[in-house]
């Protein structure tokens, strides 16, 4: 072997040993929502989870995976069975992302805490 | 529990760059090939191409393509996966192997043998194989 | 003349256009005379692509008979978000495709497939109809190529699970079997114009069997693709895929949501038995009708994504 490969095993080595902690990740609060007694508006603050950065309309767009998310479309496709105003925290457009079926993507604390407020004041088209 | 953490952490990364590094066969481990059996039709067979080279760079693309690879850009049997091999890539430059037939430099390089694969589906157009004789010749 | 206007009749129409539009072609090969006047059959050109695959289209050349052919085929998510998921290389919208192709008899060749958007099956034939001479006794490459692909997901993500047929208004019925097929055909014409270029040009129909009712079943594109070759091995390769609006075969007043032409620059690589090719391109899908029917990212807003296609062949 030449003497640049051992060097390089060794760095390699070394490198995967000095770090080592024990650490707890500290789980999140629930925020608390305030939209100044203002109505959560869905076009302004909902539907922008869904597009910004591709974050759900990377799979969920027109063809394919349902529901659409896309900004034409979304409100429509997650009336359709997405919500539960019975029962908000039920909702699957809540409840599905983040779960061990749906493990690739979900709402930030912030984000699940906005949309579970809008259901609740009756998942309007606003 | 630190202790054999981390030893067996490091054994792993051990393991795992020598295994990349003994897939390669070092050379003096390659054997070296015995000689060549050509059968008589193909040691007196002719070149219907002779003297015309490779005018379309036929060959030349041909080489690069399949040959390339295991014998070096410039025929020395230097290419990437030479080393793999276990039998030791000879030059096509030496004198040896061009003063074979151009029958036989056929039948080696299209008939093949062991590791040397054989090329005539890969190759169907017989003109193409003489084409790529010819670029052979001028690796000398 | 209600007969004639249904989307279906439309549909036949074209098929018979396109059909004769071909036999009136393959009627015309002819052998060469050389210098002596001696007939000498003119011999197809030499690899005017390295691949059956660009990119995302078919290209006229057909492997050697009773060749296999393995593909997989490769698209990761956009890249807007930047270097936050790698340039969409970390994003979940990501798409693949493993298919295998057969080359049955010379200039024919039967393919399957899957691919992850829509869990799609598909089944695929390609003809050759025609090769380009070498002395020009015919002076283009014509294939014909057709798929059929079968979205598999569960019943649940069909919405309510029932269909309304075309032009009866108010009818209910079960989503069946047949409302998850699609198909794509395409006439392609190509000719290799010196030993670096080569282009072709195709014109498709692409009909899907159940659509969201504000689209459309049917649509008819133009293709336009080719290969620049820069070395012995490698190739810069670029697709250009435009769905056209047609009013005749369109089932809506308004263009909702026409799909955005497909644009695709790559470089290819190939070797003995692999064909490798990495490019950016826009549209998601790896079926051809998905990317006309279906491709919403824009060309113009840079929504670009990083894929690749590995072909690896092996000769029986």
């Amino acid at each position: 072997m030449k003497k640049s490969t051992i060097f390089f095993a060794s760095i390699l080595l070394a490198l995967s040993v000095i770090s080592c902690k024990y650490d707890f990740i500290i789980p999140v609060e629930v925020p608390v929502i305030d939209n100044g007694g203002n109505p959560i508006s869905f076009s302004t603050q909902i539907a922008p989870i869904f597009s910004t950065g591709n974050k759900c309309t990377s799979c969920h767009k027109t063809g394919s995976q349902a529901p659409d998310l896309s900004a034409a479309s979304a409100y429509a496709q997650i009336m359709t069975k997405y919500i539960n105003t019975a029962t908000p925290e039920q909702s699957l457009i809540y409840s599905f992302p983040g779960s061990s079926s749906h493990s690739w993507k979900g709402y930030t604390a912030t984000e699940a805490a906005t949309l579970l407020a809008w259901i609740k004041e009756g998942a309007k088209n606003n | 529990m630190k202790m054999t953490l981390k030893s067996l952490l490091g054994s792993a990364v051990v393991i795992m760059t020598s295994v990349v590094l003994f897939s390669f066969v070092a050379p003096q481990d390659q054997k070296a090939g015995a000689a060549w059996v050509v059968p008589a039709n193909y040691k007196s067979m002719a070149n219907p191409q002779k003297g015309k080279g490779d005018p379309e760079n036929v060959g030349k693309m041909l080489y690069a393509k399949h040959c390339k690879s295991c014998h070096g850009g410039t025929g020395l049997g230097d290419g990437a996966k030479a080393s793999s091999m276990k039998t030791k890539i000879n030059s096509l430059k030496e004198g040896k192997f061009q003063a074979q037939s151009d029958g036989e430099v056929y039948y080696e390089s299209f008939i093949g043998r062991d590791e040397m694969p054989n090329f005539e589906k890969k190759i169907p157009a017989v003109e193409d194989r003489w084409a790529l004789v010819n670029y052979i010749r001028t690796l000398k | 003349m209600q007969l004639f206007n249904t989307p279906e009749m439309k549909k036949n129409i074209l098929f018979i256009i396109l059909f004769s539009l071909i036999s009136t072609i393959s009627f015309a090969q002819d052998v060469a005379t050389d210098s002596t006047g001696v007939k000498e059959k003119d011999k197809p050109v030499r690899s005017p692509f390295e691949s059956g695959y660009l990119i995302d289209a078919q290209t006229t050349v057909i492997q050697n008979a009773h060749t296999l052919e393995a593909v997989i085929q490769h698209k990761f998510g956009t890249v807007e978000n930047g270097h936050s998921d790698l340039f969409g290389i970390y994003a979940p919208g990501s798409n693949i495709r493993l298919g295998l192709d057969y080359v049955l008899l010379k200039n024919f060749q039967l393919g399957i497939g899957i691919t992850k958007k829509n869990m799609t099956t598909d089944l695929n034939a390609k003809w050759t109809i025609m090769q380009q001479t070498r002395k020009n006794t015919f002076p283009v490459a014509i294939a014909l190529y057709g798929n059929v692909a079968v979205d598999g997901r569960n019943i649940s993500a069909f919405e309510s699970g029932n269909v309304q047929i075309a032009h009866h208004l108010g009818s209910v019925n079960e989503f069946k079997f047949p409302d998850r097929l699609s198909y794509f055909s395409e006439l392609i014409v190509g000719r290799k114009f010196t030993n670096w270029l080569s282009v072709q040009a195709g014109v498709s129909f692409t009909h899907y069997n159940s659509v969201d009712s504000l689209y459309d079943h049917d649509k008819i594109g133009v293709h336009f693709n080719g290969r620049i070759k820069v070395s012995p091995q490698g190739s810069i390769i670029f697709n250009y895929d435009r769905p056209l609006k047609i009013k005749e075969i369109s089932e809506q007043h308004e263009w909702t949501n026409h799909p955005k032409p497909n644009v695709a620059i790559g470089y290819e690589i190939s070797t003995s038995t692999h064909a490798f090719q990495i490019f950016l391109v826009t549209a998601n899908g790896l079926l051809p009708q998905d990317n006309i029917m279906w491709n919403q990212n824009d060309f113009n807003k840079q929504q670009w994504s990083i894929g690749f296609n590995i072909t690896r062949l092996w000769g029986f």
